[in-house]
């Protein structure tokens, strides 16, 4: 019979490495579903989608049905008609939610870690500092999508579902690709944005306001630039219209907001999401030595 | 000559916790240490005596004054504290600087005290780079330093030796021990007891916020002696000594190892003259004696686990 | 085939040599690493995590090459670092499972690990606590926790005991001890306070400007002085150091205790101090040969003097 023994097994368990990042993911995400405030806009994010899911049945069932009582006073309503912008404009509202839930759960993502002097426990088990990145950056990337492209997906089967054509539903395939895209090309670079801010600054509060203030700088610059100038086209080197922009082409929404081929503002974005990403991995390799 | 600190009837609670109870305390010229285990209530005793908080009850006087809101006793006290916090960007020279600064220097003086102060502690060569680039022992250099720079009349460290290596340690007692040489009453707060040990003999204990012990160790270490002792004895024939001793009455316990006996006894006058007979002649029983509740940490266990 | 194979390294960070030729052999048991700060104890810690790349020379833990096998290095070692680290808004039991998957556990087995690694290093309940609310001593526990969840048979421990208080410190050695001893684990200490080193391990290493001062067992090192010894009296201490002045012997007080260092002359024998002692009218309360302290080899290695050496 064995007597007890003050102290630990000898650990005969396996040691399997799949997806390093995925666990750092599932980490994050762990931590933040217990945050009050996170529960709080994510209930937030979910009003547009509420209110559209509304429209859509609204529209599919009452308004296309003639002999519905209501149906002569819904199609009077402004903006009832689902059609493709329809979605357009959902992720386009979406956005503002978006970004603050972006950077509630990234500010402190990479500065906590280095205040709390976690990077060197962390790469001290076999991490490499791509896995850290990576997983930092999906789940944030994860995060964006779930409020923005999957809902509009959501919403696009719903339509679809509600009003069966062949038409409609070649419609939205391409309704579905350009939410996707939009969604991409809003959440990606939003999210490097803001971990590059993270991984900067000292604090969660001063990465939070810096990125703020880089939005609010870059679109007043903008602004001014197309004032002066006055040429439109250089509105395109705002952040946020420059998204915009390239959502209104993927839906093939005109007019555009600005007279500009699409891929200069796909270039802005591009180099912008690229030189986060630099700055962020510049960070977290240089974390792996701890100093 | 009036003690440095001295304390009455001081209580300090924070709603339901009584942090101080009832401490009656003064504390007199050259080095002593302040021990205690975590939650004794020693840094509310230092932030009290610094004026960071206003008694309860009871009172507690500085160099002769209150030292809440008081500048004139303030000044004259020089303080390093135990966390690690410094302003960002800013050099450890700066840092002294502007804490001479604060503290009432014009800017020649500041300058120059914090140089000299830079100096004692060894840090002239790295003074004017920025302090996030200064080892754990480096930022200890220049707390030190802050404390130092304006000459006090009194100086109140709190865990002076964290970070510096055995070198730094070295220099750290040889510049504490010189200081109170000259006069200045040194106050210091550890918990490595074996470093109090070496820098002084005069020690503060607290312990549930009381005061439980105060004064030289050897004297408390005696008041102890009424209690059982432990003594280390090595033999060449254990078996031979312990048969020897088994016999006397005050003997509590004994314990047989390779080289020698561990003796519990109840009377350790009697005990150490038996042993003390039994080292003499050509081929001697006992060979060597060490009481195992010799050094302050057996004193401070003695009196922690009652 | 030792542990650790370090030959002839020499690793650069921040532009100079940190390490400068270092050739040094780690077999079973509990190490001491000893060194002046900046003398390169935590770039050889770096570089055996595989964090540097050697600029020269070479390193092989387990018998495997650094850098290029840095993760499965990793994944055998433990490492419980100096500064303080936490992670606020979570649990110990939370952080201490993120730790085991990190190491490639599955859920189910770093929950089981966490929970007995949590009782081994003694946090109990306040494991389900944030670790905001935790002190420090606590801290370090969780610390050392995320060390050995993995049962690595190499630990590497920087200041374990800071920030300790005195019953605290006493217990973190205690476990490091039984670490060392109990579970076969090898044990690299690095720390400032040589007794502690002294307390814990059998053997020491000392660097001092990235480079081996010497090496060897504690005991080898910390050997007796010849001719001299320590010894306390009850009282009468002033008769007492006159007889043995007259007795011929060169004495120090080891301030600030009562304690004598006394080197007597070369006809003396030991039984002459208990004499003396009689003779003054006291008893002898201390008596031992003067052994080296860790602390004056240590100083010595460097080439400067203590207050610690013998008379």
């Amino acid at each position: 019979m064995p007597v007890y023994e003050h102290t630990y097994r000898n650990y005969e368990g396996v040691f399997r490495h799949r997806f390093r990042w995925w666990i750092v993911v599932e980490q994050e995400f762990r931590v933040l579903a217990r945050l009050r405030i996170f529960k709080f806009l994510v209930l937030l994010s979910s009003i547009q989608v509420l209110l559209r899911l509304v429209q859509i049945v609204a529209y599919d069932t009452i308004v296309q049905d003639p002999n519905h009582p209501m149906a002569a006073v819904l199609s009077r309503l402004e903006g009832i008609t689902v059609k493709s912008s329809t979605f357009f404009d959902f992720i386009n509202f979406q956005t503002p939610v978006m970004f603050i839930i972006l950077l509630y759960a990234g500010a402190g993502m990479i500065c906590n870690d280095f205040r709390n002097n976690l990077m060197e426990i962390y790469f001290s088990k076999p991490l490499r500092w791509h896995d850290y990145l990576l997983g930092k950056a999906a789940t944030l990337i994860l995060l964006g999508l779930s409020v923005t492209a999957l809902p509009a997906l959501l919403l696009i089967a719903e339509h679809v579902i509600l009003l069966p054509s062949w038409e409609l539903a070649r419609e939205a395939v391409d309704m579905a690709s350009a939410s996707l895209l939009f969604s991409l090309v809003l959440v990606v670079p939003t999210a490097l944005a803001v971990l590059a801010c993270s991984s900067l600054l000292p604090g969660q509060n001063y990465a939070a306001i810096t990125l703020f203030m880089l939005i609010i700088a870059n679109s007043s610059m903008a602004g001014l630039l197309s004032q002066s100038l006055r040429a439109r086209s250089y509105l395109g080197l705002s952040y946020p219209l420059a998204v915009m922009r390239l959502g209104q082409d993927f839906f093939g929404i005109r007019p555009a907001i600005f007279d500009m081929a699409w891929h200069w503002p796909f270039l802005l974005l591009a180099v912008t999401a690229l030189i986060c990403l630099l700055i962020v991995a510049r960070r977290v390799r240089r974390a792996e030595i701890p100093a | 000559m009036s003690a440095v600190v001295e304390v009455k009837s001081l209580s300090k609670w924070f709603g339901e916790v009584i942090a101080l109870n009832n401490l009656d305390l003064e504390i007199g010229r050259g080095v002593t240490g302040l021990l205690g285990p975590n939650g004794a209530g020693k840094s509310t005793l230092i932030k009290v005596i610094l004026g960071l908080h206003a008694p309860s009850r009871g009172s507690v006087r500085v160099l002769g004054g209150p030292p809440r809101n008081n500048a004139a006793v303030l000044r004259r006290i020089g303080y390093c504290p135990e966390t690690d916090n410094f302003y960002a960007n800013t050099s450890g020279f700066e840092f002294v600087y502007w804490m001479n600064r604060y503290w009432g220097m014009n800017n020649r003086d500041a300058a120059r005290a914090a140089e000299e102060a830079c100096d004692l502690v060894h840090m002239t060569d790295r003074m004017h780079d920025p302090v996030e680039e200064y080892s754990k022992g480096m930022r200890q250099r220049i707390k030190l330093a802050q404390a130092l720079a304006a000459r006090p009349d009194f100086l109140l460290l709190d865990e002076p030796m964290n970070g510096l290596d055995p070198q730094g340690r070295d220099e750290m007692y040889a510049l504490i021990q010189r200081l109170a040489e000259h006069g200045t009453p040194v106050v210091v707060s550890s918990h490595v007891l074996y470093e109090i040990e070496r820098i002084t003999d005069d020690v503060v204990l607290l312990y549930g916020g009381s005061l439980i012990a105060q004064g030289r160790v050897r004297d408390i270490r005696a008041l102890i002696d009424s209690q059982p002792h432990t003594i280390h004895v090595s033999s060449g024939s254990p078996r031979a000594l312990a048969a020897r001793v088994a016999g006397e009455g005050h003997i509590l316990a004994l314990e047989l190892r390779d080289d020698g006996l561990v003796l519990r006894t109840s009377d350790p006058n009697r005990c150490y003259d038996l042993l003390n007979g039994l080292a003499l002649g050509e081929d001697p029983l006992v060979r060597t004696i060490e009481c195992a509740d010799d050094s302050l940490q057996a004193v401070f266990d003695y009196l922690t686990k009652k | 085939m030792a542990l650790i194979e370090i030959d002839d390294l020499t690793v650069s960070y921040g532009g100079e040599p940190a390490l400068n030729g270092v050739s040094l052999r780690i077999d079973e048991g509990a190490l001491g690493l000893l060194g002046p700060n900046g003398a390169g104890k935590s770039t050889l810690i770096k570089t055996i995590l595989g964090f540097l790349r050697p600029a020269s020379g070479s390193v092989k833990v387990f018998d495997l090459p650094l850098p290029k096998s840095a993760l499965l290095v990793r994944q055998r070692v433990g490492y419980m670092p100096e500064r303080e680290s936490t992670s606020p808004k979570i649990s110990a039991v939370s952080f201490l499972t993120y730790c085991g998957r990190l190491f490639g556990m599955s859920m189910v087995d770093a929950m089981e690990r966490t929970h007995e690694v949590l009782n081994y290093v003694g946090l109990g309940e306040s494991r389900y606590r944030n670790m905001e609310t935790y002190s420090t001593g606590m801290l370090q526990r969780v610390k050392l926790a995320q060390a050995l969840i993995h049962d690595p048979k190499l630990l590497f421990l920087d200041e374990p005991t800071n920030g300790l208080d005195p019953d605290g410190r006493i217990e973190m050695l205690e476990l490091i001890r039984e670490i060392a001893s109990q579970r076969g684990v090898t044990v690299i200490l690095s720390s400032h306070l040589l007794p502690d080193v002294q307390h814990v391990c059998d053997r020491v290493a000392m660097l001092a400007k990235g480079r081996i001062l010497s090496q060897g067992s504690i005991e080898s090192l910390t050997g007796a002085l010849e001719r001299q010894y320590e010894v306390r009296v009850r009282d009468n201490d002033a008769a007492y150091a006159a007889l043995l002045d007259g007795a011929g012997c060169v004495q120090r007080r080891m301030a600030p205790s009562d304690t004598l260092l006394v080197r007597v002359p070369a006809e003396m024998k030991e039984d002459a101090f208990f004499e003396l002692a009689r003779a003054a009218g006291t008893q002898v309360r201390h008596f031992r040969p003067a052994r080296r302290s860790l602390e004056t080899a240590f100083m010595e290695a460097l080439g400067k003097e203590t207050s610690d050496a013998g008379v």
